[in-house]
């Protein structure tokens, strides 16, 4: 159903746009597709919460950008 | 580029909504958590000090006048660089800050004015009107902004002056009492958020007519603005003191439920929010509006419009999947301004020293 119901939000967006996307280039064409991708990939992940478990953006900040865990840990000492 | 222009005044009052955003209603109990009743000591602290990053932007404006935020990046680092510089700009400052500010309102929406509504109806609701204003154009953005802020401000006003009968100004007091280390530890987030947040308007410069007021007016907007949140945190403090602010997330929203004249108007907290809801819409408006120019200038399309439609999708997911709940709040609080000072400090610096030094190398051949 998650999968049927973002394919049907991409195509109700892409009919309202129609008009832009007869319009432009080819690349600018890409460019809006992988968009278009992005958010049906996205919108899966976020509805089936896969994101909870494998990657949320603040904790990838704090866990992979060297000094961050630290700046936190300082911080939180500092009260 | 386009043939869109805004005047200084409306670069003027795009800043200061844009630095009013969402700080107005999230500051005041960030500050008064770290620094007690010294809060709006840190809040002006973080004035001053937040207005220091806009003098590399000045300087980057004066420089490239007429370039656009990729066009400057690319004469930087060189063609292939300067994208990528960008892209990693765009994706992680602006498109990040745009979906941090959408889950912002969604949120505060969520828990004080619609809790019975799922926040992804809210998110859509807001992202329509978003979407709908971007198309539109930033001449759009900025003439609502024009016809927003008299009424932000009465009613800004109007709060302050009714609020000043429940106010105790001795909880100020006492002045350092924990000494100034408390008081800077305020001030770093207040200076990431709203201030280091500023960066963003870096994209709109060659849009402002003229040249020479761009750096005037948007400096000003960021004073006022800033001095408006200073206000908030001092009058949370007199109303309710250090205890209750420091609990409570959205304290200045609850001082419109304290204003009480005669018993007959009462409870106007949502009349007050109105501040807040024009601010965050005119920011978020602007966040999203710069990205898509963002990835216009970056694949060099012909008009940024014709990605609204498809970002406006990709922001839902996104600012639900950017914190699963509220209590990643702390972690943001806290890394924000250092993450953020990555592309509002270094960046800028990056760009100055390597101008400077491929001016010289010109000059010398």
């Amino acid at each position: 159903m998650i999968y049927i119901m973002t394919l049907i939000m991409a195509g109700i967006v892409l009919y309202i746009d129609k008009k832009t996307l007869r319009r432009i280039n080819a690349q600018e064409r890409k460019v809006y597709l992988t968009l278009v991708l992005f958010f049906i990939i996205f919108n899966i992940i976020e509805q089936k919460k896969l994101y909870v478990n494998y990657f949320v953006p603040v904790e990838w900040v704090y866990n992979k950008i060297p000094v961050m865990k630290n700046i936190y840990s300082f911080l939180e000492n500092k009260g | 580029m386009g043939t869109e222009k805004i005047d200084s005044s409306q670069f003027f009052i795009i800043s200061l909504l844009y630095t009013l955003g969402s700080a107005i209603i999230f500051i005041p109990h960030i500050v008064i958590k770290h620094a007690q009743q010294n809060a709006w000591i840190a809040s002006l602290l973080a004035l001053v000090i937040g207005l220091l990053p806009l003098f590399l932007y000045f300087k980057i404006n004066q420089r490239f006048p007429n370039d656009t935020f990729i066009q400057i990046l690319e004469a930087t680092f060189g063609t292939i660089g300067g994208k990528v510089v960008g892209f990693i700009t765009i994706i992680g400052f602006h498109l990040n800050l745009t979906v941090m500010t959408f889950r912002d309102f969604g949120d505060f929406v969520f828990i004080h004015l619609l809790p019975e509504t799922p926040l992804h109806v809210i998110l859509i609701l807001l992202v329509i009107v978003v979407a709908y204003a971007v198309k539109e154009g930033l001449e759009v953005i900025a003439r609502a902004g024009q016809i927003l802020v008299p009424i932000a401000i009465f009613f800004f006003l109007l709060s302050a002056v009714l609020l000043l009968k429940n106010s105790d100004f001795k909880n100020l007091l006492p002045i350092f009492n924990n000494g100034w280390k408390p008081v800077v530890r305020a001030a770093l987030p207040n200076i990431g958020f709203p201030f280091l947040e500023a960066f963003a308007l870096i994209i709109l410069f060659p849009f402002v007519t003229p040249k020479e007021k761009r750096s005037k007016s948007m400096f000003w907007g960021i004073v006022i603005g800033g001095l408006m949140v200073a206000i908030a945190v001092i009058y949370s403090l007199i109303v309710f003191g250090v205890e209750y602010s420091s609990a409570k997330i959205y304290v200045p929203y609850l001082l419109g439920a304290e204003i009480n004249i005669a018993n007959v108007i009462q409870r106007i907290e949502v009349i007050i929010a109105s501040i807040w809801i024009v601010s965050i819409f005119i920011k978020i408006c602007i966040l999203f509006l710069t990205t898509v120019m963002g990835i216009q200038q970056l694949f060099n399309s012909s008009n940024y419009r014709i990605y609204v439609l498809p970002l406006a999708l990709l922001v839902i997911p996104l600012s639900i999947m950017v914190m699963p709940n509220m209590s990643y709040w702390s972690i943001i609080e806290n890394i924000w301004p250092f993450y953020a000072a990555l592309f509002a400090v270094f960046l800028p610096v990056v760009v100055l020293i390597v101008g400077s030094f491929k001016r010289k190398k010109g000059k010398q051949t």
